[in-house]
């Protein structure tokens, strides 16, 4: 007596009669499947390319070292290789060039290295007769086949590129058949004196990539001197997964959230199906099929919706994913490291877990409706069911309650685990779900109470059929709900978050222009401050020194600022106060860590760091944590006075100028412009006012991926609302048709279709904004800064609520406009006699 | 075949119970055919429904083929009737997504019986009430005496001991009424079955070997 003795045809050809319910349906999961995809295809493909960059980077290498502090001495790959046996070590010179107005990329190394490196690891081009000539011929150069392809280079054929201003000759002896993605397949190759005659730099190197096991690289570490820097390339691999992590983790539960919406869709549409086949299933109970198989009828036929959702969504979340690549690529490279033109890749296992999580949902959310159909009772035959049936009732309302409850305190015991705030956020959707029945029908109550005073007839009736209809619609109301409360709840955030950003960048950008080179990572020398300093209109000139040093063994970026006023007015302090920025700056008291490393690192005021100094371990205090929305990672503020009391560097990374009052802007920035042409240096100068209008462009464009997926989830629930309309208002034909008899217009029936579904989407509407709040608070005080350790200034915005109504009524209403249409036109005779 | 003692049964309503029947007492005698008249709202469709195990009384016993099913859990009650209870109701309650053949097969199929028994049984069943030619189509399709013809192949094909009809020949014109009503009685004598036949026709409870009236809650023999 298994389910299977219930013949399956019913069920297709119910949904073949009803094919518009059917492929809403289908495209509800469809489209919780797709976002699903696509951002899994989306995150995936940045960090493929962020490995694909760290292979060209490093290639067969594990390790690199480094000078902590300009450039290493050639005499160390000697040593390494004599004196520590190192055998897979390859030292590089990086040339940057151009060739026919094109940069291009020339590395310097020693060609016979390449010999000792296991066969897969070879460069190719080294072999043969080319290496001879590669170590002999004055400015001979392996040219990869597909730039000598693009810039016309061939053998034996000399070409000329610049070096800054500097024309230098060089000689392609080979073509290098390599793919772009190899380890230095993108760069000319040269013996290691070529490059650094051509970029006179004898007897320098930019570093010593090495193929090294843990023990191996352990025992190399205890025997480096201090100024020298070993790190692993997987690291870096670890740290781009932990800049990454919020991010992603963000991404992902934005379409959680649509599946969400889905299942509420799913969950509505099996609702509706399993009424209007109230009398079917009644038969079925009456001749003897068992409420267990029902039950698994129910299920058979939700799996199959599920997977036949899923599958559509699958292919077209590939369509969707290669939209949000560039998206995502995008935002990746503005917030956390470069990255290259992603290209959509998605494992067979991702795929899976889509299905799953798809499939799994549709099931989770025909749970209820399959329990009701198994209990239907052969007796319904002879009744009704009761108007508002499966709206749920008090007991639904206090679990609920209950839940709301579990969720600040699941929020004040996970500490800073961003996934138990987000299942924190998806409790208090679901619990705020559970509340919505019960605050539906008191407000529906009080209008039909409100339209009973006012004695409006017309309207009472459009209450009442709302009324009558919850039954069926209240899912969809639900959904549609939960989808504008995402809304407004992402918008509230966007929007503290913005003005917060706007406001540091107002208090961080003290001075009026600000002057750096071009090329991020170019220095400029000391002399430079001096120079715009005794420019005409230049009231103060202060510097800034932006390093990456070791911080308590991890790399940290380290601004190191003079004790000017633009300095020290730079900085909102979140703990400490002025004279804290003044003793640091001032007085060289400590240092000052930015709000994400503070809270990353639970660090506080009185605190000590240790900083590697080329003269050994420099030990600093806190005294003070600053706002900053700059990196999630974290920053710290260095005294120039410590720095350069430690550091031999005297190079500027950027200068800010103050300009006299009445000063001509403009003509200054021409000024120090072509300071630097003189000087044969491209310089960038960029107003404050540019620098605010650039950052807060990059912030938007960081947020139209969440638009993007807000505006999907948005979609699923317009998709949710107009089936579940669709479906009630066809099943009411009779009804309207009894109306229409009675003497109403086809103009006043679609009239009263679109205010029952106005006065839904209303509904709807009204009860999306606490729930919004809620979230906003949660996406603000908890998620945000759990994700990416910044505190935000809440800011409410009141055009939001109006927003979110006008988003509700709209959708409603749209929704409503086909069956409205249909009603109206329909044939009254067939429509007074339908079934 | 069936017996009913001192059953008794009341409904709810705005907060008040209203005794439907107390202590009713009824005996059917195997391959019996009784119709059961009475006003509306009497209680009549309610008591079809307890003898059919759709819903149980307050208090009484109901036996069935020496089986006693007041007491028995819901799981048990739709087992029994699955395999010895078949019903006919006014409005046909046929499957509309389902043919024909697949409506009159469905207590077969519930029943586990093997391909080859079902299908002759369906065959067999569709033949003996007209409709063999109409096997694949669906039950919009056929007039309201054929649908009726169908349900009443469907209560039968399982060789159920006790066939319980509700006004079946209610909503069908007097000719198609005759027609159907000769089909029934004459099947329920062919299965050797027990038939308990509600109706407010006259004419229809005249066919029956035995007339009881449901008047104030008791059967009163006419």
């Amino acid at each position: 007596m298994s389910a299977s003795r219930l013949p399956i045809a019913a069920s297709l050809r119910f949904y073949r009669q009803h094919p518009l319910q059917l492929g809403l349906t289908l495209l509800g999961i469809a489209l919780g499947a797709a976002v699903i995809v696509a951002v899994a295809i989306a995150t995936r493909a940045a960090a493929v390319s962020f490995d694909r960059s760290l292979e060209v980077l490093a290639g067969p290498m594990s390790h690199e070292l480094r000078a902590r502090e300009g450039a290493l001495p050639e005499a160390v790959y000697r040593e390494l290789r004599i004196e520590h046996g190192i055998r897979f070590a390859v030292p590089l010179l990086r040339v940057r060039l151009l060739i026919e107005g094109e940069a291009v990329e020339l590395v310097g190394t020693d060609p016979l290295a390449f010999l000792d490196l296991p066969g897969e690891a070879a460069a190719p081009g080294f072999g043969g007769g080319s290496l001879a000539d590669l170590m002999v011929e004055p400015g001979a150069v392996l040219v990869p086949a597909a730039l000598a392809t693009r810039l016309g280079l061939a053998p034996g054929m000399p070409a000329l590129a610049l070096i800054g201003e500097r024309r230098v000759r060089l000689r392609p002896i080979a073509l290098m058949e390599a793919q772009g993605d190899d380890w230095l397949g993108d760069a000319l190759l040269a013996d290691m004196a070529t490059a650094q005659t051509l970029a006179r730099r004898e007897g320098e190197i930019d570093s010593i990539q090495l193929r090294l096991d843990d023990r191996e690289a352990q025992a190399l570490q205890g025997v480096l001197p201090g100024n020298l820097e070993l790190s692993a390339f997987n690291t870096q691999r670890r740290a781009f997964d932990d800049m990454t992590r919020a991010f992603r983790t963000n991404l992902t539960a934005m379409s959680l959230l649509a599946v969400l919406v889905a299942a509420f869709l799913v969950y509505n549409a099996m609702s509706f199906a399993v009424v209007q086949r109230r009398s079917t299933l009644a038969i079925l109970r009456m001749l003897g099929a068992t409420p267990r198989q029902l039950f698994h009828r129910l299920l058979v036929e939700a799996t199959l919706l599920g997977l036949c959702g899923a599958l559509i969504g699958l292919m077209l979340g590939v369509l969707l994913g290669q939209s949000l690549l560039v998206l995502v690529a995008r935002t990746v490279s503005d917030l956390y490291v470069s990255v290259d033109a992603l290209r959509p890749d998605l494992s067979p296992l991702q795929l899976l877990v889509a299905l799953l999580v798809s499939v799994g949902s549709v099931l989770l959310a025909t749970l209820s409706p399959a329990r009701e159909a198994a209990r239907t009772a052969p007796a319904a035959l002879e009744r009704e069911p009761a108007a508002g049936q499966g709206t749920g009732g008090a007991g639904l309302f206090l679990s609920g309650a209950g839940l709301a409850v579990l969720c600040p305190l699941l929020v004040a015991v996970s500490g800073d685990s961003l996934e138990a705030a987000f299942l924190a956020l998806f409790l208090l959707v679901a619990a705020y779900a559970m509340l919505c029945p019960l605050l539906i029908r008191s407000l529906l109550r009080a209008l039909l109470a409100l339209t009973a005073r006012v004695g409006d007839g017309r309207l009472r009736l459009v209450f009442r059929g709302v009324d009558s209809a919850l039954g069926r619609t209240a899912p969809a109301l639900i959904a549609l709900a939960v989808a504008v409360a995402a809304t407004v709840g992402v918008a509230i955030m966007i929007g503290s978050f913005r003005s917060s950003v706007a406001d540091w960048l107002d208090a961080t950008l003290a001075g009026d222009l600000y002057v750096y080179r071009e090329a991020s990572g170019d220095r400029l020398e000391p002399a430079w401050a001096a120079r715009l300093a005794a420019l005409p209109g230049v009231a103060s000139v202060s510097v800034a020194r932006q390093r990456r040093l070791e911080v308590d063994g991890e790399a940290l970026r380290v601004l190191v600022l003079d004790a000017s006023a633009v300095a020290t007015r730079s900085f909102d302090l979140l703990v400490g106060d002025d004279e804290s920025v003044r003793r640091v700056l001032a007085d060289g008291a400590g240092v000052l860590v930015s709000e994400p490393l503070a809270r990353r690192r639970d660090l506080r005021p009185g605190d000590t760091l240790r900083i590697a100094a080329p003269d050994g371990d420099l030990e600093v205090t806190l005294v003070g944590v600053y706002r900053d929305y700059a990196s999630s990672y974290g920053a710290m503020v260095l005294p120039l006075a410590v720095y350069t009391e430690h550091w031999s560097d005297r190079d500027l990374s950027s200068l800010a100028l103050v300009l006299a009052e009445n000063a001509d802007a403009d003509a200054l920035r021409r000024t120090v412009l072509d300071l630097g042409v003189d000087a044969g240096l491209e310089l960038t100068v960029v107003s404050n006012g540019a620098i605010r209008e650039r950052s807060l462009a990059i912030f938007d464009r960081t947020f139209v991926i969440t638009d993007v997926l807000r505006a999907l989830v948005v979609i699923v629930a317009f998709v949710g609302i107009l089936s579940a309309l669709l479906a009630l208002f066809l099943e009411r034909r009779r009804e309207f048709a009894v109306l229409r008899a009675t003497g109403f217009t086809p103009g006043q029936l679609q009239r009263l279709v679109l205010g029952q579904a106005a006065t839904s989407g209303a509904i709807a509407g009204l009860l999306s904004l606490p729930l919004g709040v809620a979230l906003s608070v949660l996406l603000i005080d908890v998620i945000n800064r759990r994700s990416f350790g910044w505190t935000l200034e809440r800011e409410f915005d009141p055009w939001v609520v109006l927003q979110a109504l006008a988003l509700a009524v709209v959708a409603a209403v749209l929704a409503s406009i086909p069956p409205a249409r249909r009603l109206a036109r329909g044939d009254l005779r067939e429509a007074l006699y339908a079934p | 075949m069936l017996r009913a003692e001192g059953l008794s049964y009341s409904y709810r309503e705005a907060g008040r119970d209203h005794p439907l029947f107390a202590d009713l007492d009824l005996d059917l005698a195997a391959g019996e055919r009784v119709a059961l008249v009475g006003a509306s709202g009497c209680g009549k469709s309610t008591l079809l429904n307890l003898l059919g195990t759709i819903d149980s009384p307050d208090g009484g016993s109901i036996r069935i083929g020496g089986t006693e099913v007041v007491g028995l859990r819901e799981p048990e009650r739709t087992l029994f009737r699955r395999e010895h209870l078949g019903f006919v109701y006014q409005r046909f309650l046929l499957i509309p997504t389902l043919t024909v053949g697949e409506n009159v097969r469905l207590p077969l199929d519930l029943l586990g019986l093997d391909a080859g028994e079902t299908g002759v049984r369906v065959a067999s069943a569709l033949d003996a009430v007209g409709l063999a030619d109409r096997s694949e189509s669906f039950p919009d399709h056929l007039s309201g005496g054929e649908q009726q013809r169908v349900a009443i192949a469907r209560a039968l094909v399982h060789r159920p001991r006790v066939l319980l009809a509700d006004e079946p020949t209610g909503s069908l014109d007097a000719s198609t009424a005759e027609q159907v009503l000769d089909l029934l009685l004459d099947q329920t004598a062919a299965a050797a079955g027990t038939l308990l036949l509600v109706t407010h026709s006259e004419a229809v409870a005249a066919r029956a070997d035995r007339v009881l009236a449901l008047e104030d809650g008791k059967l009163v023999p006419r």
